[in-house]
């Protein structure tokens, strides 16, 4: 990516930024390859990285998706961080006016840090929001009880938590993780995977564009096949069978509290929703993440078209409360 | 302006023993990168060129018109003539080299040593573990290695004799780990709090086996530089990494030992306690007293460090890297005085940077520092 001075009003334009959090060894960089490798145009975004211990993100990725990449070196010196943030945030905004910018932590990194970066007067109305996913290596759940504040620190961090390697588990330790870290953390969005394979809408999520790329009703389907499509490389791997998906169509509205009842009362495995809802009045669609349910008015095909994806769970038993919510 | 009434080693000498001062003494702790750049070479040439690197230390207190003291006297390292002190285990990205040049040092947290290697420390000690692994940490051969060790000292030396024509002293003649530091480094952190978890048992016999090598190995080679001091580094220990019952097992009984040990050789041990350890401070009052300073990096809340170690042993700090390097020099001697009102309070302070300072430092903010010090004694 080169320096643009030519486009003024490209300077105008705010930055999103993505932070990628988690401690060493969770799965940040490969969660940071499949975003970059996940657009088809990704000249709009800068990467910066704080490297500790770790292998880092292939150059030569980023030399193919036509990215910037900065790398900050304070990564076993996290006294320098904040700073060594700072200056690196203004010059790449300063420098390339970039639309996303995605920002891969130390596995180290203080979140307050970077939460403290990005707040700096510099920075002021150069930034349009700040998303953290938090990778967390499900293994490491069971130790939690000796890890210090960094851990903690880290997983409150998190607006989207993947957790991760969950593949390396018995199957039946997933579903008591995934049920202790919901109850620790209610308010974040939970996602097992493995390898970091995550629906891409989740972390592009733009909500201020949401109604207006709402495109026609088959769209939807094509979107979460794709996350079918990458459950079902998963299992080709060894215990990754897990992976449920399964989909629910029905012409009949459903009642509102019924079914918004139904949405509440599911289990933690079930943690991705997605499609329209017909309620009586109107339709709905449906974007549902580990607990936390976003509505937009769907202006297409009247219909009930959902699509859910979890954990060890069957199809019967999750749809099985919803159909007396048919009218 | 205060009436200066000490000499810079008297003042340094008086805040670590809590005794009455004149004002508060000033020591940064000094790597050669922020010097190196505000002279205008590149961290490459500071890491290859040790002359003008320590150089460039000596011309940045020269242009302030000097301080108190160093925490350190420069960047070489305090090495014994032994084969076992060259064969260091864990490797450092220099730049130039590992690195662009423009970049500052960084350690290389790799995986060096495995859980296969704990049978051999438990049996050997950490000296004889690393002579018997010494091709696989150092190939070089032995004579050139102990040569290397022999240089290091004499630009130590060198280093502190530097200070000492320039009326003041460094607090450390050498600096060392705890066992956990050390491990978790050449572990990774990852994998040593894999091992706190699975066999914690055998991992404290692994830093029981290495702490009396750890020991003897500091006193030695403080003793050989001549100046009665040992850094500690243990950054991954406090609480931001470790609850206290994990500190209490694998981190607190080996400093105490470590620190007790280097008392009792009359060594002031400075803790260089990187990251939060507000939780852990009430376990320093267990440490001999005027015998330690705690020098924190920002991260640990540095007043409720004094209310807890005021009147047992010296804090020094904490100047934020982030304050020196963004800040304006109004915020920095704003802090500066607030360091002096509060932790300076009954003496037993030291005012420091916050770890060390940093590469982006600004000279404007850096001066101010300095000069709060030598301006501003409310007491």
């Amino acid at each position: 990516m080169q320096p643009d001075n030519s486009l003024a009003d490209k300077s105008e334009a705010k930055a999103d930024v993505i932070v990628v959090s988690g401690f060493l060894g969770a799965g940040k960089t490969t969660l940071m390859k499949r975003l970059l490798s996940s657009r088809p145009d990704m000249s709009d975004t800068v990467v910066i990285v704080n490297e500790f211990g770790e292998i880092g993100i292939d150059a030569s990725l980023l030399e193919d998706e036509n990215t910037e990449m900065v790398e900050l070196t304070s990564g076993c010196i996290c006294c320098t961080l904040l700073t060594d943030l700072t200056l690196a945030l203004n010059k790449v905004i300063d420098r390339f006016h970039p639309r996303w910018i995605l920002i891969e932590a130390s596995g180290v990194a203080d979140p307050r840090n970077i939460m403290a970066a990005l707040s700096q007067d510099s920075l002021t109305g150069k930034l349009a929001g700040c998303r953290t996913i938090t990778v967390l290596d499900a293994d490491c759940w069971e130790m939690r009880s000796i890890f210090g504040d960094l851990f903690r620190l880290q997983l409150q961090a998190a607006d989207l938590l993947l957790m991760n390697k969950v593949d390396l588990l018995p199957p039946e330790k997933v579903r008591t993780c995934l049920r202790e870290i919901r109850s620790a953390l209610p308010r974040t969005q939970i996602v097992p995977t493995i390898h970091c394979h995550i629906d891409q809408d989740l972390i592009w999520f733009q909500p201020e564009t949401w109604g207006a790329e709402i495109g026609p009703a088959d769209r939807l389907p094509v979107t979460l096949n794709r996350y079918a499509e990458l459950h079902e490389h998963d299992r080709d791997e060894p215990a990754a069978g897990h992976f449920v998906t399964f989909s629910f169509q029905e012409d009949r509205p459903v009642d509102e509290g019924c079914f918004k009842r139904f949405l509440e009362a599911l289990p933690a495995e079930v943690f991705r929703v997605k499609g329209t809802v017909r309620f009586p009045d109107r339709t709905m669609l449906l974007n549902f993440v580990a607990g936390r349910a976003e509505w937009r008015p769907w202006p297409g095909e009247p219909v009930n078209r959902l699509v859910f994806v979890g954990w060890e769970t069957t199809e019967e038993n999750t749809l099985e409360p919803l159909r007396p919510c048919l009218a | 302006m205060p009436q200066e009434t000490m000499t810079k080693m008297e003042r340094m000498e008086a805040a670590i023993k809590l005794e009455p001062l004149d004002r508060i003494p000033c020591a940064p702790l000094m790597d050669v990168y922020f010097p190196a750049k505000y002279k205008g070479f590149s961290p490459a040439r500071a890491v290859k060129d040790w002359k003008a690197g320590f150089g460039a230390i000596v011309d940045v207190f020269d242009e302030v018109g000097g301080w108190d003291g160093m925490i350190l006297p420069g960047y070489s390292y305090a090495l014994t003539p032994n084969l076992y002190a060259g064969i260091t285990v864990g490797k450092n990205l220099i730049p130039g080299l590992d690195l662009n040049g423009e970049t500052t040092l960084q350690f290389d947290e790799k995986e060096v040593l495995t859980r296969d290697d704990y049978d051999d420390i438990i049996n050997l000690g950490w000296n004889g573990f690393r002579l018997k692994h010494k091709d696989r940490f150092n190939p070089a051969d032995e004579e050139a290695i102990i040569k290397w060790t022999r240089s290091q000292m004499n630009k130590y030396k060198y280093e502190l004799q530097t200070w000492r024509d320039r009326g003041l002293r460094s607090l450390c003649g050498t600096i060392t780990q705890s066992p956990l530091m050390f491990l978790s480094t050449t572990r990774t952190l990852l994998e040593i709090t894999k091992d706190i978890y699975r066999i914690p048992d055998k991992l404290e016999a692994v830093m029981e086996a290495m702490l009396d090598d750890l020991i003897q190995e500091a006193v030695e080679s403080a003793k050989m530089s001549g100046e009665p001091g040992v850094m500690l580094v243990m950054e991954r220990g406090g609480c931001f990494y470790y609850p206290l019952h994990i500190y209490e097992r694998f981190e607190y009984p080996h400093m105490k030992k470590m620190v007790e040990a280097f008392a009792a050789e009359g060594l002031i041990t400075v803790m260089h306690l990187d990251q939060d350890y507000t939780k852990n401070a009430p376990y320093f009052l267990d440490l001999p007293a005027k015998m330690v300073v705690a020098e924190l990096d920002g991260s640990t809340d540095i007043f409720k460090a004094k209310e807890i170690l005021k009147g047992h042993i010296c804090i020094a700090g904490d100047v934020p890297a982030a304050l020196l390097s963004l800040g304006t020099p109004e915020e920095v001697e704003a802090y500066c005085r607030k360091l002096i009102d509060v932790v300076g309070e009954g003496g037993g302070f030291i005012l420091s940077t916050g770890c060390t300072c940093p590469v982006e430092c600004k000279m404007e903010n850096f001066r101010v520092m300095i000069d709060t010090a030598k301006n501003y004694y409310p007491h």
